[in-house]
């Protein structure tokens, strides 16, 4: 019976087809922020090697910008990638805070090999030659430097450094003559080099130079020529030189002699640079003044001299072809201005802290040049001019691809993140190749907005939107929109016959933003994406296409966003309009940002100036004159901003604010509390339940979507009678885990609160439990997942609430009258998966049944039916459970392969998945966001108001036209015959 | 008179060639008449009593038909069970449906007389204990009906139960307005 049950329920999430594939889906995979990059200085390549701070090493295609392959480590800290070295075909990185060691083959992706090192804080890595072959690749802890054959990842020698617990060693400098130079500091009082011999990593020689104004190695010195030494000290306006190999002091060259001036309270940088391993370093070099004066200097037999000045400079960087090393250097069209306040800065606070870093670029116009390094001469034709005019933001790293062009003379490419993340790579003379938006492979909000109707839709709409103006008037419009509508038709056929004609591969329906509209299901939308650095996307949701971005450039990292939709498309004329609210973690000030969503054009409507910090927001149903949601902003005070804030809009809310109830939860503290709204928008504390912190703390509270429909009140039973259930759309679920996290006393609680009252309605705990904890809260249920620590496997439990076979109140549902409480059924299930992310598919009207989406850790998403946790499954089946279609407890939930809705996409390191529905009852939108973004369609009751597309239309009309024939050709013959028979 | 010494007389065959004195056929003249030719009058109110008698018959026949019904459509019924296919929906649908169709005739022909009705009905309208016999039609089709919404209460076909009328039910209004969360 039980096999019956499970074959019965199997087709019910059938995979796709293989003709299917990308039809309705698509996926964008990302690398995140760059932190290393490699360009192969050759005109033919293919490819660039990145390391990025999403711990991800790829290779992208230079040519089209496509992940040519990517590997994906741990998102933790203990898959970041401290450094990238590049040798040949070969890409070493050290990663997990020096712990690992690994060499990739970098035209396949593959692994070489792969060596653990010791422990220790890593500084700095190098790649070490002796005898013009580089063979080494030398690492550098706190207190020991190893030595590691390339080919292999073997350890040549490991030797301590002396003194390591004083003295911090950061440099290490080798030019292929069979010694390793490591450069220590003691801050404020004196430098140590040590030099190691190559072949057995015996200490040769250890000088101690007296540097009582070095507070650092990193940045402030650098290595020129030689093995010499250059540090800049800003107090006494100097440079200080020194030998590696020769010297045991440091020579101090006055700056003034340059005409160079440093800015106040800016740490001033060298720039070295060392084309090659095993031979001597460029003896120029960059000192960087100000954040955009750079001066290209040289020291060479111990003179220093000034090369080139480079004024409103955003960027340098080095790079070397052949022989030739040139010096790239991006600055500003127009003069670079601090701080700009144009458009998008909302808090003067904000601005005021940010002043000395925000040098913007007046008309976001940047040119690239290059100079060469010896004469500090400009090459001629090497002039990139690109603009930023769309996203605003700085340019923060420039890599630069140069290679020797047949006729002798240098060609370059270049490639530039700027604060957005995005990436670019540019040819001359200022052709984007290519542009790829690494923040969104950080998604922290999402929301998907309905596409505005077609102009002759709206068209109609108006007609019937607008009031009435006399008869004539009215019958005039009428035909006005007809006319419109049929040329859109004949429009519309034109296309057709004019497509038809043409091969089908060349039909492109190409999306942008002036032919945005619906279509008649509903399925394509507006995904507005917010990212963690404050870009925000707009997405259109059947190709993928990004439509709009928006750079907030006061946004700072670590922000928290809250994305709201005020008003959606339905309110034809008025725009649909959407709010964020950003918050930042540090100042906690906040403010709003008021956008078209369909446009990304930010919106005419002022918001309101929030002087405080806010706790909270909330979504109210009531409406203002132009139909846009009614937003609440509650502040540290406990204070309530209303916004818009239009007289009609505190009318209304003085009329219900006895209805308005606010619930908020402080984790830190451990407390829950809610607040009731009075008429003069301010809040009284109404409840409050304290979780001690000591015990336990609150890791998620989830309450309902608003926008969610439930279709059925009830469940009927085998006896047909009903058991209803208790849809309560204030109740919060809670989670809390414990602070204990040894396995035996480990726990996780769930409480079931209303937010009106703060009644707990349910609470248990999970002895032996574990988190991370995801939970979907919908409808009467919930449902989590743990680790359970005792039988050490990931659990399901699902919880339900029923009010019971008679219904309380069936015509309003107010939290302060529910005397009863519901009943909580609850049931566990074992699943074999860890799980990184859990939905649950939302439609329309709430009829077709629902679906879990449970993103797996391998980066499928699997759909689970919802009737497979169902807290009613029976034990032992009878007749009546059988009559009701539950499915016999069985308490482990498998996984197959077929009910993964993303076959082979997988989504590395999923983060979230969010459902939107369609206009279909049985589609719901799904999008997963991680490192990539995938958007699909599911059919949890697979698609029963929709015909196949695989319907025979031929055969069925042909069949029909058949019948029609045949009755009339029957007709006539049977005409034919009565005649006859009378005739005899 | 020879023609009669003659006819006394066998022959093999003879041929009279004289014509009868009447001019009329011999066996004509004895009163053979065609094939059920009767020479007296049928008496008249003999036959039209048994004819009433047999047309009473047919009518009780036509009335008490439903009322036969009955056990034969129990019998079908038990042998259908309670399970909703196609069979025993389809026999329930003939149940329910017959009895229907019946009553409905009836009623057309009582209060419409231009439709035509029945035609076992047309037969009741001329039987002298019509009201009677109209009186057992249509208990007997009643109960036929009330047999088949049995079967149907039984199949579960009646929306009698709460269940029945739960994709009606329509949400209860939120009376409260909550929102919030973790302090940003």
């Amino acid at each position: 019976m039980a096999a019956g049950l499970w074959a019965l329920l199997l087709p019910l999430a059938a995979a796709v087809y293989e003709d299917q594939v990308g039809k309705f889906d698509w996926r964008q995979q990302y690398v995140g922020k760059l932190k290393f990059a490699s360009l192969e200085a050759s005109q033919g390549s293919k490819k660039l090697i990145v390391a990025t701070e999403k711990n991800v090493v790829a290779a992208l295609n230079s040519r089209s910008g496509e992940i040519l392959w990517r590997h994906v480590d741990k998102g933790t800290p203990e898959g970041a990638i401290d450094a990238m070295l590049i040798h040949g075909q070969d890409a070493i990185t050290v990663s997990n805070a020096g712990r690992i060691l690994r060499s990739w083959e970098t035209n396949i992706g593959g692994l070489n090999w792969e060596t653990s090192l010791d422990t220790g804080s890593f500084q700095v890595a190098s790649l070490v030659g002796l005898q013009d072959v580089v063979k080494y690749v030398a690492v550098l802890k706190k207190a020991a430097i190893s030595l590691h054959y390339l080919s292999n990842g073997h350890q040549k020698w490991v030797e301590h450094l002396p003194e390591s617990e004083s003295t911090q060693y950061q440099l290490v400098y080798s030019h292929g003559t069979g010694v390793i130079h490591v450069l220590g500091v003691v801050p404020q009082s004196h430098l140590n080099i040590l030099t190691f011999s190559v072949e057995d990593g015996e200490i040769t020689k250890q000088i101690r130079v007296a540097a009582p104004w070095l507070k650092s190695l990193n940045g402030m010195c650098g290595v020129v020529g030689e093995a010499v030494l250059v540090c800049v000290d800003v107090d006494t306006h100097s440079l200080y030189v020194c030998s590696l190999e020769t010297e045991q002091e440091m020579k101090q060259i006055p700056l003034q002699s340059l005409d160079l001036e440093f800015a106040d309270a800016f740490q001033p940088r060298i720039l070295a640079t060392q084309p090659n391993v095993i031979s001597a370093s460029r003896t120029q070099f960059f000192l960087q003044l100000t954040p955009s004066h750079f001066a290209l200097l040289q020291y060479k037999h111990g003179l220093l001299s000034h090369l080139r000045d480079f004024q409103q400079a955003a960027l340098v960087s080095f790079a070397t072809t052949g022989e030739k090393t040139v010096a790239a250097v991006l600055t500003c069209r127009s003069e670079l201005k601090p701080g700009s306040s144009d458009g998008l800065l909302a808090g003067s606070t904000l601005e005021d802290s940010r002043k000395q870093e925000s040098l913007t670029c007046s008309n976001q116009t940047y040119n690239i040049n290059l100079y060469l390094v010896e004469t500090g001469q400009r090459l001629l034709d090497t002039t990139i001019t690109f603009n930023l005019e769309q996203s605003g933001a700085k340019p923060q790293q420039l890599y630069i691809q140069v290679f020797l062009k047949k006729d002798d003379s240098v060609g370059y490419r270049a490639l530039v993140q700027t604060e957005d993340h995005m990436l670019m790579f540019l040819q001359q003379p200022g052709k984007v190749v290519w542009s790829r938006e690494e923040s969104l492979a950080e998604v922290v909000s999402l929301e998907m907005v309905d596409l505005p109707l077609t102009g002759a839709q709206a068209e109609l709409e108006g007609e019937f939107g607008k009031k009435a103006d006399g008869l004539l008037g009215m019958f005039l419009k009428r035909l006005s929109s007809q006319l419109i509508l049929l040329q859109a038709w004949t429009a519309h056929l034109w296309k057709m016959f004019y497509d038809a004609r043409k091969p089908r591969s060349q039909i492109k329906n190409e999306i942008n933003i002036d032919n945005l509209a619906r279509d008649e299901f509903n399925l394509q939308k507006m995904m507005v994406m917010v990212t963690a650095s404050g870009k925000l996307f707009g997405i259109e949701s059947s190709s993928g296409t990004i439509l709009w971005k928006q750079y907030l450039r006061n946004v700072r990292p670590g922000s928290s966003f809250k994305l709201m939709v005020q008003r959606t498309t339905a309110h034809f004329p008025h725009p649909p309009q959407c709010t964020l609210l950003v918050k930042d973690k540090e100042t906690k000030m906040s403010f709003l940002y008021v956008f078209n969503p369909i446009f990304g054009k930010r919106s005419q409507v002022a918001p309101p100036v929030l002087k405080r910090p806010i706790f909270q927001t909330l979504l109210l149903p009531i409406m203002d004159q132009d139909y846009a949601k009614v937003l609440l902003l509650i502040d540290d005070e406990y204070k309530v901003t209303a916004f818009p804030a239009t007289k009609n809009v505190l009318r209304q809310l003085e009329e219900i604010a006895h209805t308005i109830f606010f619930y908020l939860v402080d984790a830190e503290q451990g407390k829950l509390s809610g607040f009731r709204l009075k008429k003069d928008l301010t809040t009284e504390e109404s409840w409050e339940v304290v979780i001690p912190t000591e015990v336990q703390r609150i890791v998620t509270v989830k309450g309902k979507r608003s926008n969610e429909h439930v279709h059925s009140q009830g469940r009927v039973m085998g006896d047909r009678s009903v058991l209803y259930k208790s849809l309560n759309p204030n109740l919060l679920a809670v989670v809390t885990e414990s602070t204990d996290t040894h396995h035996e006393r480990t726990f996780i609680g769930i409480y079931l609160i209303d937010g009106v009252t703060g009644r707990i309605i349910h609470s248990s705990v999970q002895k032996k439990a574990k988190g991370p904890v995801h939970i979907v809260h919908s409808e009467n249920w919930v449902v989590y997942q743990y680790w359970n620590t005792k039988a050490r496997r990931n659990e399901f439990t699902v919880l339900e609430l029923y009010e019971g076979t008679e219904q309380y109140n069936a015509t309003a549902f107010s939290s302060l009258d529910r005397p009863i409480l519901p009943q909580v059924l609850q049931q566990s299930y074992i699943f074999p998966s860890a799980i990184s992310a859990m939905e649950a598919t939302i439609t329309e009207r709430g009829i077709t049944s629902r679906h879990l989406l449970i993103g797996l850790p391998s980066g499928a998403i699997l759909s689970l039916p919802k009737a497979l946790l169902d807290p009613r499954r029976p034990e032992i089946p009878t007749e009546q459970s059988r009559e009701e279609n539950l499915i016999p407890y069985s308490p482990d939930v498998q996984i197959h392969a077929e009910r993964f809705i993303n076959y082979n996409q997988t989504i590395s390191r999923m983060r979230g998945i969010y459902t939107a529905p369609s206009g279909l009852e049985s589609t719901c939108l799904v999008v997963a966001y991680g490192l990539d973004i995938y958007q699909t369609r599911v059919y949890p009751s697979k698609q029963f108001d929709v015909l196949k597309d695989d319907y025979d239309y031929v055969l069925i009309s042909s069949v029909l036209f058949g019948l029609v024939f045949a009755t009339m050709i029957t007709k006539r013959l049977a005409q034919v015959k009565l005649l006859n028979r009378a005739w005899r | 008179m020879a023609a009669a010494a003659v006819r006394g007389r066998r022959f093999k065959w003879s041929l009279e060639l004289a014509a009868a004195p009447g001019g009329r056929p011999r066996g004509a003249a004895e009163g053979r008449g065609p094939l059920g030719f009767a020479e007296r009058q049928l008496g008249e109110g003999g036959v039209h009593e048994s004819d009433k008698i047999l047309m009473e018959k047919r009518c009780w026949d036509v009335a008490l038909a439903p009322l036969k019904q009955i056990p034969m459509n129990l019998f079908i019924m038990y042998m259908a069970g309670n399970t909703i296919s196609i069979f025993p929906a389809m026999m329930v649908c003939m149940m329910g449906w017959r009895p229907l169709q019946a009553l409905m005739s009836l009623s057309a022909s009582e209060y419409n007389p231009m439709l035509q009705p029945h035609a076992a009905l047309k037969a009741l309208e001329s039987s002298s204990r019509r009201a009677l016999q109209g009186l057992v039609f249509l208990v007997g089709n009643g109960l036929g009906l009330a047999l088949a919404l049995y079967k149907c209460q039984a199949m579960g076909l009646l929306p009698t139960r709460p269940s029945d009328w739960l994709a009606f039910v329509a949400p209860p209004q939120r009376m409260e307005f909550t929102g919030g969360g973790l302090i940003l």
